[in-house]
């Protein structure tokens, strides 16, 4: 597996993991202690839709590393696009 | 009830995601929707953060096999969130019966070209090794290990504007666009066309998901528990595509891409 590869298969495994470790404890504390339940929900819908923020700048940074200057730039032109959709609400 | 709807639905988005490269969208909005009473703006927002979620985790599995092909997603993402961006543009001029109208025509050239090429010879992988890039890529199918080349990339490039644009507007998963143009333009064998999709629909659904968490529209609950149903659904849906044909696999995606036209035009 090339190193790209890697990184984004672990960096999105570990990022998963979290969002359903979040979701699995905010189910059941939303029958258990429903006052608790808010925070792991919402955390973990939080962790899943930054996820590809977050994949974005480990890319940038490991083709910078790799001195691939053309993918550095097309993953930092892609963070660019998101950012300008999230800011002004694009898609809504 | 709810949790039932929850788990058929999570199961059956993740399912169809990771087996087609498909956000799953065009099953979660019209069963929120339609089961649960949930308003179509909500909808839109939860189903935005499924489709990440499907998405991550069918990248996740098939990247073992070499069916993401990192560098192409990434190019072709640039074009489709900047597609995505003007398209929403757009349709605040453009009335949306003639952007149906232009993703029917897309839909169909593309179907057409799916079905033709179901009965044409398969492409010749080797001789379209002749023209290497740095996209060129290996993945595993069915314990053989198959390389392609992908083609014509400044076309598939423009095109992803124009996917981008549609999506945009309609609010139609990329995937169904996005997963022709890979697929009949570029020559890439349809599995690593759907996991490279897959990648694709990480960022444009992420993006959105984010606008729409900011404003406050989505339902946190229901997505907790569709993330935590999808994982059984992605998990079978990569078990059956190890398995499927290409030919089944383009026989399947036509269906979809017919089901959500019919949707469109009797809507």
């Amino acid at each position: 597996m090339s190193t790209e590869n890697k990184v984004v298969k672990y960096t999105f495994s570990i990022g998963f993991s979290l969002t359903l470790l979040c979701a699995a404890a905010g189910i059941i504390l939303s029958y258990l202690a429903p006052s608790f339940a808010q925070f792991w929900i919402t955390l973990s819908v939080a962790v899943i839709i930054a996820l590809p923020i977050v994949m974005l700048f480990i890319l940038v940074l490991v083709y910078i590393k790799q001195k691939n200057y053309l993918f550095a730039f097309a993953a930092a032109a892609i963070l660019l696009a998101v950012s300008i959709e999230v800011i002004t609400g694009a898609s809504q | 009830m709810e949790i039932i709807v929850y788990a058929l639905v999570g199961v059956y988005a993740g399912f169809a995601g990771s087996l087609l490269g498909i956000g799953g969208g065009v099953i979660v909005v019209p069963a929120l929707v339609g089961f649960l009473g949930v308003p179509i703006h909500n909808a839109i927002a939860t189903s935005l953060v499924t489709n990440t979620a499907v998405s991550v985790l069918s990248v996740i599995r098939k990247t073992d096999n070499g069916l993401v092909n990192i560098p192409l997603g990434l190019l072709l993402s640039i074009t489709t969130v900047m597609g995505v961006l003007v398209g929403v543009r757009a349709g605040r001029i453009l009335p949306p019966s003639l952007l149906e109208g232009c993703f029917l025509v897309f839909a169909a050239v593309m179907c057409a070209s799916m079905i033709r090429k179901l009965f044409a010879k398969p492409d010749n992988l080797e001789e379209l090794l002749k023209n290497k890039s740095i996209f060129t890529q290996s993945f595993k199918d069915r314990g053989k290990t198959v390389t392609y080349s992908p083609q014509k990339t400044p076309l598939s490039l423009f095109l992803s504007v124009f996917a981008g644009m549609i999506s945009g507007v309609l609010g139609v998963g990329g995937g169904v666009l996005q997963i022709p143009i890979l697929n009949t333009i570029s020559k890439i064998p349809l599995k690593p066309a759907g996991g490279t999709s897959n990648l694709i629909i990480v960022f444009t659904s992420g993006a959105a998901a984010l606008s729409y968490f900011r404003s406050g529209h989505t339902l946190l609950e229901p997505a907790a528990h569709l993330i935590v149903w999808l994982c059984l659904g992605v998990w079978l849906g990569t078990k059956v595509l190890d398995r499927v044909n290409d030919k089944a696999l383009a026989i399947l995606f036509v269906a979809v891409m017919l089901l959500v036209s019919l949707k469109m035009v009797f809507k």
